[in-house]
């Protein structure tokens, strides 16, 4: 299954019950420079919507939510050492938190890529 | 030459140890608790007759009870305006009024108030961001080195 993403600019995607998140290319382009990650803890139980995770740019720290509900399975350790990750490769090694699906419905209320580029010109 | 925003203004502020006036500076510090007293003039110090004299001579003869100083936190996490500042104790006991990433550090960096008794260079301190405490220490400003072009 390809990309979804959230209208904060998250991007989910899954593989079986998994659901890997992360910030858009087009979020962290608003960030800037990334500094500082704060992920989840594994195991936190997570609704959607709730916070996630803090991104501190230079400029301001902005939370990241929880695009479905579900229960933390693995968070991106690299991103303490090296948050620039998120800058360098937003959909790829900058992922921040992988979440085990709950209601695989909510995913379905999820913009695909089409819908976000369109959602983002409209920004 | 390249184009700059508030951002980098700001962090260029920070790093000098500079005071951004309604955040660092407000009607509730005073120059002496600021650590701005080059800023009055040695006869107004010894003679007042300006306004607010009486609380600033005081606090020159007996010490503010709160300094501001430079904070260098320890990892990665920055820690903003209105982060609290606790003793090793867990107690609050100040704020932050100015915290960021410093660029030219690739570290973050603070100022804020602290009770005289934790003003001292070296002095362990804990920052409260998000409800975690994170350990930090008093540091001596500027963060980077003064290189104002003097003409």
């Amino acid at each position: 299954m390809s990309m979804k993403y959230t209208k904060d600019h998250e991007w989910v995607s899954v593989d079986g019950d998994v659901a890997t998140v992360g910030i858009s290319d087009y979020a962290q382009q608003q960030l800037g420079d990334v500094v500082f990650v704060e992920v989840p803890e594994v195991g936190a139980d997570l609704g959607q919507g709730d916070e996630l995770a803090v991104v501190e740019s230079v400029k301001a720290a902005s939370e990241v939510y929880a695009p479905i509900t579900g229960e933390i399975v693995d968070v991106n350790a690299d991103l303490e050492g090296e948050p620039s990750l998120v800058n360098e490769d937003a959909f790829g090694k900058g992922w921040f938190a992988k979440i085990k699906i709950s209601d695989s419905a909510q995913l379905e209320e999820l913009m695909d890529e089409d819908a976000y580029k369109s959602f983002i010109e409209g920004l | 030459m390249a184009p700059i925003g508030l951002g980098a203004r700001d962090s260029l502020r920070l790093e000098a140890g500079l005071c951004l006036y309604g955040h660092d500076l407000t009607t509730e510090t005073t120059p002496v608790s600021a650590g701005l007293l080059w800023a009055i003039s040695k006869r107004r110090r010894e003679e007042g007759g300006f306004p607010g004299a009486d609380v600033i001579v005081s606090e020159i003869a007996n010490k503010p009870a709160m300094k501001r100083v430079g904070i260098l936190p320890e990892g990665r996490a920055p820690a903003r305006e209105h982060t609290e500042i606790a003793d090793m104790d867990g107690n609050i006991v100040g704020e932050v009024t100015s915290g960021g990433f410093a660029p030219s550090l690739q570290a973050p960096i603070a100022m804020g108030y602290v009770p005289l008794s934790l003003a001292a260079v070296g002095t362990d301190i804990q920052l409260m961001v998000r409800g975690k405490a994170r350990a930090a220490k008093v540091v001596k400003m500027p963060f980077v080195e003064q290189r104002y072009y003097r003409g």
